[in-house]
């Protein structure tokens, strides 16, 4: 009804009030939502439609991953030149083993021990420590306890170490670690020979070499060794056992490939870094030490066999050699005096330790004396403690034998 | 110097017992610090492609494991090196979740300006 009084134009505005009907007058209406939008539109401009920028699909849009394109690129070649590297490392030292390896196998029981697998089962071989060491132990032999044969070749699997390499170049290097047998009947000996910076790097490294020997420059003139090389003997007697006419003869003829003989009865090591100190002396060990050029030894096999034979003979020599009376005894001397320095050197750490020790003690002594529930028990050792810081406190009297 | 004598002893015979590795872990390292480095650099930069990210960050992430993989030292490495690979790979991941548009090549930058 009340629809049909707002549309029939035939109603009257006489007969009914708009307000009793809530009639709003549409035209009116109109005019006043205009005149609201011109008015705004006077105030704000219109502003344009703003696209938000959503990259594109990597399928549709690859080209532009540009760095991260080089970024891959880079890692693959990294790989590739890692897998390159390894492989080449590999190569060197299997054929050097296979050089070495008859030669091993006519000096000792077993070659290429791995510490697990059976003796019988065992098949000589090199083992691979990393991607650029391989190593192999060889034992089972008179005079000596063990070879230890370490070939430690060029990270060239690692491109950032093949580029470092060509400002500080290295080279590829077999370490042969001897331990020799001990014995009463064995003479002591430190002897050190090989080119200068390798030799000097190590007379100012090793502790041995560092407190025992010193360069022989007359005895390396007069043996007309190398010009570049460096002689270190604890004393001129060991020099002249050593170094007879063919372990010179063979020393020069491979000067290439042998880089540094070190052969001592007191090696303990490279010496404490500054400002550190052994609180107790490291017990010395009787080792040989030789250091080959790797691309030198690989050579041909003939080197391979004379160097590795030097190596044995020198075993050898070293057991049977046998000093003079005063030179065994200046040698025992100089070791004693070592000792002596270093026991007084370090005395005060010693008491400071045993003191500490002592105190460590006592108060683990007076925690039980607490922790004991036992009254009677408890007085029986509380009596003994003060028995015993009673006679801690008495002087100490010295008895003079009177003759 | 020859040997007649077979100088080959089966009762003297003295195992092989592996170097401790973490006994010799510090003169190890001395030595040759490079993987210990790379594994250093290779969890902040994955760190840094997470939480800033920054996409380069996580790419170079990425190449430090693949450094460090390469300087491996013992066999005992190779958890480290597998979790330096995962997260600096879960960086690179997030970074590109996050915002796929590729990284603005500095050549793009001087050839504008």
């Amino acid at each position: 009804m009340v629809t049909e009084c707002i549309y029939s134009p035939s109603v009257t505005k006489d007969d009914f009030e708009d307000d009793d009907f809530g009639v709003v007058d549409e035209q009116e209406e109109e005019t006043e939502k205009a005149k609201e939008t011109e008015t705004e539109d006077q105030q704000t401009p219109v502003q344009p439609l703003k696209f938000t920028d959503v990259p594109a699909h990597f399928r549709s849009n690859w080209a532009s991953y540009q760095v991260e394109g080089i970024v891959v690129l880079i890692i693959l070649i990294y790989l590739f030149n890692y897998i390159v590297g390894k492989t080449t490392n590999a190569t060197i030292a299997n054929t050097v083993f296979e050089m070495c390896r008859p030669v091993l196998e006519e000096q000792f029981a077993v070659v290429g021990d791995d510490g697990t697998t059976e003796l019988e089962k065992l098949e000589p071989s090199l083992r691979r420590d990393t991607d650029s060491t391989f190593s192999a132990w060889c034992t089972g032999r008179v005079n000596v306890n063990s070879l230890f044969i370490q070939m430690k070749t060029i990270k060239r699997q690692d491109l950032v170490s093949r580029v470092l390499n060509i400002f500080d170049p290295t080279f590829d290097k077999m370490t042969i670690k001897v331990s020799l047998e001990t014995g009463n009947d064995v003479d002591p000996l430190i002897f050190a020979i090989g080119e200068k910076k390798v030799a000097s790097k190590n007379f100012k490294e090793m502790l041995d070499l560092n407190s025992f020997v010193s360069e022989r420059k007359q005895a390396a003139q007069q043996f007309n060794l190398p010009a570049n090389w460096q002689l270190y003997a604890d004393q001129n007697e060991v020099v002249y056992s050593i170094l007879d006419p063919g372990v010179v003869s063979l020393l020069k003829r491979h000067e290439q490939a042998i880089e540094f003989i070190h052969i001592s009865d007191q090696f303990t090591g490279p010496k404490p870094v500054d400002g550190e100190s052994y609180t107790r002396l490291p017990e010395p060990q009787r080792f040989m030490f030789v250091t080959l050029n790797l691309k030198q030894l690989g050579e041909d096999e003939e080197s391979v066999t004379e160097i590795f034979n030097l190596v044995f003979y020198l075993m050898d020599k070293v057991k049977k050699m046998k000093l003079s009376k005063d030179a065994k005894q200046k040698a025992e001397r100089r070791r004693k005096e070592f000792e002596d320095a270093f026991l007084k050197q370090t005395h005060q750490f010693r008491q400071e330790a045993a003191q500490a020790r002592k105190e460590e003690k006592t108060r683990e002594r007076k925690q039980k004396l607490m922790d004991e529930n036992d009254p009677d028990r408890q007085k029986r050792l509380e009596a003994k403690e003060l028995k015993r810081e009673a006679k801690a406190k008495q002087p100490k009297m010295k008895q003079l034998k009177v003759k | 110097m020859q040997q007649n004598s077979d100088p080959r002893r089966s009762n003297r015979i003295v195992r092989y017992k592996p170097l401790d590795p973490t006994a010799n872990q510090q003169q190890a390292v001395s030595e040759d610090p490079l993987p210990e480095y790379m594994n250093v650099l290779g969890m902040i930069f994955s760190m840094c492609g997470l939480m800033i990210r920054m996409k380069w960050c996580s790419w170079l992430a990425l190449v430090c494991s693949c450094i460090s993989f390469a300087n491996t030292r013992t066999s005992d490495d190779a958890k480290q090196i597998v979790s330096s690979f995962m997260l600096s790979v879960s960086a690179v991941v997030m970074s590109y979740l996050q915002n796929p548009s590729p990284i603005i090549p500095p050549w793009v930058t001087l050839f504008q300006s």
